[in-house]
């Protein structure tokens, strides 16, 4: 199937620091040369730990950030080269919701008026229409057709997680990027608000890229599954495969970390030591490889390629080289 | 006897609509050596419980309606803020969530650390450095005489976490109470700073209270659990216990809306409903409203804890059908 | 009403909220609850209510001479006395509110708009910003009141130049406080939600971004009413403010100043109004501040 997104060498730098003048500012490589496609109805789960570029990657699909290169495809279509009208116009399929759900609401803005925003920008609907449509959408989260004349302080954080999913469907979107949606919740909560999630997939086949940190969630709501590291995509491939048989040291470890909701009679070792390096100064070489525990000489030196292995697993590393999976 | 024993302890709160009780009547001990873990969502009171162990609420708005905190055979509720600090450092340590906040930005590590040392132990500048050395050395900081003169924004995360517990067990505290402390932190970092913990336990020989929301650190570390619910224990175990035969609708509640790694169910189940209003509370049990095994007696009055099994509590009225499920 | 919502699996419950009370009551509210915002509210009011009923309150003309009744103490004929020419200094300070109430106006209004829109501006089109700010720095180098004296000396002594001279000292801080606040809610999420749905720059600014940054420009402003007043009050007492006879605050005083041993209520009355008048603005600002900025909230 023709994919619906398609992200090809997508990179951001970002300058930061320096004088007045922009002299002495350093390049913070936020994400580097990341490539992955999505396809009609899939969810595509990103997980990385803090700072490893995976919001700069949803923010970018959306151009709500300027990638500094690369291409962004909808549907066939280059995003990047397309005028602002254009570009406005196309965002009607692309929509996102945030992590903090007191961040993402107007707070001087009713409740009806947030979710009724986007489709009073497109005109798609005349002022009645729209009212009765923020109704439905409200009616659709779980909410009541009463709660659109309150305010968002007047609601809890699940509730407004759900306000947020409200706004992001006003326009019948095809794509919705998922900016850790539930990682600022109760875990009680979080539950109610990935089922809703699944529930609207199904039900109106969109497609969600999946950002997170908590590896549960990702496995529990991806289909396929890609882990950055320092800007990079190390391993991406199918959930099972890549959570029964990880390849990346990185994603070895990342899983090994998570503890289990259960007791265990003896204790763990952590896997890997150190922490996350610099994206000022990224290691050369492969990035991971100041704390990979199978570090060999040509890690230092070179970039792994990315190697195709069974089934769409992909993985940067060079335990694995290219034309066949080596023994791990 | 046990270290520290709390009995009917209660923590009011002015607001707006009135006091509300941020904890209610709670009762639990903790054993020399132990690690107990609390376990609650936001609004549980959890936090509250450990900051009114250590004297550290906000009063006003805080109070302590009734209760008693003895530690070590003395009732801190009693002791007025100097003698409080006494116990603070050498008796009872803490960390806390976020490290970045909790440690001074325009002062170096070294002078916070020291400072603890010279406070309690009114020893020499030399040894205060030694001792911080030393401390930082034991919590996995590289380069510890260097680190010494840094400021805490140039460290990491993680870093400043392994300072705070430098900090919270120079003294060698007999109880360490650690408030979420590594919900700030990513995974590979948590599982470093959690096998920290718990060596430092075996070598100092301390007890832990750990706070957290997370079913998993819980299980990693602790010997014994309690469950808190809207300012109310409602249900305490030995950790196998919990985990093997959880006896209260929101502990089951709990463990099943966790996605988990091992597990591939197509979907969670959830509890429904939000956490009450502490100003508007069910008059019977408190997870009333949410629950499934819901009957007519849970309106009629407040639960009590009562044994499952032996160390294992409830305050559950149906605990009992609910464990031949 | 909320609690008869269908429940759903998973479906929330409203906590106990009640029903639709928007921020601005609540605000409201919580400004008249504020003891020192209501006094000053009052004391503002009192000055007001002189400015606007001066015909009524006094009968006589602010520059009617009276040489029979030069320097006459307060007394029940004349309430604050008279000055050196024998007119009445009740008609000249109520009728002085005016004036100075109006340029104070004036000079907020014009404040609000251009320092709203200058500091919106620098801080939403980050590409402005360099640029805008180093021209305000540059404004902002010289002292307020210095500044002040030299642009009035140069446009000449009149009322609207009087309040074109205050402008052009005020507005770059107030651009700069808008434009800080403009960069904190710009980052924030819901302004990348308008913008993920399409929203063009100029909704943007008006629904997201102005409504969330107007706080600190309304604290500003109740403090910048009180500089103008009195910079307005410097001016004229330096003799470059409005022309006499006109009466002004400041220009009471400058005439009173020589009279100030034998007469000193020609001086007195007038700069006890003008410091009424200031404590009473700065009141209603700190009040707007405690109420506004909930980093500075207190508990009640």
């Amino acid at each position: 199937m023709t994919p619906l997104v398609r992200v090809e060498g997508l990179t951001k730098h970002f300058w930061v620091g320096g004088g007045p003048f922009g002299t002495g500012q350093s390049r913070l490589r936020a994400v580097d040369d990341v490539s992955f496609a999505v396809a009609p109805g899939e969810t595509l789960g990103l997980v990385g730990e803090s700072g490893c570029g995976k919001t700069t990657v949803g923010r970018m699909l959306l151009r709500l950030i300027e990638p500094t290169k690369g291409t962004v495809e909808f549907d066939g279509e280059d995003l990047l080269r397309l005028p602002p009208d254009k570009m406005r116009e196309r965002r009607r399929n692309m929509q996102i919701v945030f992590q903090d759900p007191y961040g993402a609401l107007n707070p001087r803005m009713t409740i009806e008026d947030i979710i009724k925003e986007p489709i009073e920008i497109h005109g798609t609907l005349n002022a009645k229409d729209a009212r009765r449509r923020a109704g439905e959408l409200l009616a659709r989260v779980g909410l009541a057709h009463e709660h659109g004349r309150r305010y968002p302080h007047e609601f809890s954080g699940g509730q407004r997680q759900r306000i947020g999913i409200a706004r992001a469907l006003a326009l019948n979107p095809r794509f919705i990027v998922c900016d850790e949606p539930v990682s600022a919740l109760d875990v009680s909560i979080q539950a109610q608000i990935i089922n809703l999630l699944q529930d609207l997939q199904d039900e109106l086949g969109l497609t969600y890229l999946f950002i997170a940190h908590d590896l549960g969630v990702v496995k529990h709501i991806s289909d396929r599954v890609a882990v950055m590291y320092l800007g990079k995509i190390v391993e991406i491939g199918d959930k099972r495969a890549l959570y029964s048989q990880p390849l990346h040291p990185y994603t070895q470890a990342l899983i090994a970390a998570v503890p289990e909701a259960k007791p265990r009679a003896e204790r763990r070792k952590a896997v890997i030591s150190g922490e996350i390096p610099s994206a000022l100064n990224p290691p050369k070489g492969c990035r991971f490889h100041t704390r990979c525990p199978h570090v060999m000489p040509i890690c230092r030196e070179t970039e792994p390629p990315v190697t195709e292995t069974a089934g769409r697993h992909l993985v940067a590393c060079h335990l694995y080289p290219a034309g066949g999976v080596a023994a791990a | 006897m046990s270290l520290l024993s709390v009995r009917n302890l209660q923590v009011l709160f002015a607001t707006e609509n009135g006091e509300v009780a941020a904890v209610d009547d709670i009762t639990f001990d903790l054993a020399e050596g132990e690690v107990l873990g609390i376990v609650g969502e936001s609004g549980s009171g959890k936090s509250v419980t450990a900051l009114s162990i250590m004297g550290l609420l906000p009063r006003p708005p805080a109070r302590i309606g009734r209760g008693s905190v003895m530690f070590e055979g003395e009732n801190l509720l009693t002791y007025g803020e100097r003698a409080m600090r006494r116990i603070r450092g050498p008796g009872i340590g803490m960390i806390f969530q976020e490290p970045m906040t909790s440690l001074n930005p325009v002062f170096t590590i070294g002078d916070q650390i020291m400072e603890t040392v010279r406070v309690h132990e009114g020893v020499g500048k030399a040894a205060q450095r030694d001792r911080a050395i030393q401390m930082l050395a034991r919590v996995g900081i590289a380069l510890p005489e260097r680190r010494l003169d840094d400021y805490p924004h140039q460290l990491s995360g993680g870093m400043r976490q392994r300072v705070m517990i430098a900090m919270a067990l120079i003294c060698r505290p007999k109880l360490l109470i650690a408030d979420e402390p590594t919900t700030a932190l990513d995974v590979t970092i948590q599982q470093q700073i959690l096998e920290l913990l718990l060596d430092l336990r075996d070598e100092f020989r301390m007890a832990i209270m750990i706070i957290t929301h997370n079913m998993g650190v819980v299980a990693e570390m602790a010997d014994r659990v309690i469950v808190m619910y809207a300012g109310k224990i409602v249900e305490q175990a030995p950790i196998g216990a919990l985990f093997r035969q959880p006896s209260h609708p929101y502990t089951r509640g709990l463990l099943d809306s966790i996605p988990s790694l091992a597990d591939d169910r197509e979907r969670l189940k959830t509890i429904p409903g939000t956490l009450p209003n502490p100003s508007a509370l069910p008059p019977g049990c408190r997870f009333e409203p949410r629950c499934a095994w819901r009957v007519a007696a849970c309106i009629a009055s407040v639960p009590p804890l009562v044994a499952v099994e032996p160390e294992h509590h409830s305050a559950c009225i149906r605990h009992g059908e609910l464990a031949a499920r | 009403m909320a609690d008869s919502v269908a429940m759903l699996d998973g479906a929330p419950q409203i906590a106990a909220a009640a029903p639709g009370r928007s921020t601005r009551w609540d605000v409201a509210r919580r400004l008249w609850r504020h003891r020192s915002f209501r006094f000053g509210l009052g004391l503002f009011a009192i000055v007001i209510a002189a400015a606007a009923f001066a015909p009524w309150i006094s009968p006589i003309e602010p520059n009617k001479l009276a040489m029979r009744a030069r320097f006459l103490p307060p007394s029940w004929d004349h309430l604050f006395g008279t000055d050196n020419f024998g007119r009445s200094q009740l008609a000249r300070v109520v009728y002085g509110a005016q004036l100075s109430l109006m340029i104070g106006t004036a000079v907020v209004v014009i404040n609000a708009v251009f320092g709203a829109l200058i500091g919106a501006l620098a801080g939403y089109f980050r590409q402005l910003d360099n640029m805008v700010m180093r021209v305000n720095d540059a404004v902002m180098a010289f002292p307020a009141v210095l500044l002040a004296i030299g642009v009035a000396a140069v446009l000449g002594r009149s009322t609207p130049n009087m309040i074109l001279a205050l402008s052009v000292v005020y507005i770059p801080r107030t651009a700069r406080i808008v434009r800080s606040s403009v960069i904190v809610v710009r980052q924030m999420e819901y302004v990348q939600a308008a913008v993920a749905a399409g929203a063009g720059h100029w909704r943007i600014l008006r629904r997201h971004i102005l409504p969330n940054s107007m706080a600190p420009l309304m604290v500003q402003l109740s403090f910048l009413f009180a500089y103008a007043v009195l910079t307005e009050a410097t001016l004229s007492f330096l003799g470059l403010g409005a022309e006499p006879p006109t009466p002004t605050w400041g220009n009471i005083m400058a005439e009173g100043r020589q009279y100030m041993r034998e007469a000193p209520w020609i001086i007195a009355i007038p700069g006890a109004a003008l410091a009424i008048t200031v404590m009473a603005l700065n009141l209603l600002g700190d009040g707007l501040r405690d109420v506004l900025d909930p980093r500075l909230r207190v508990q009640q």
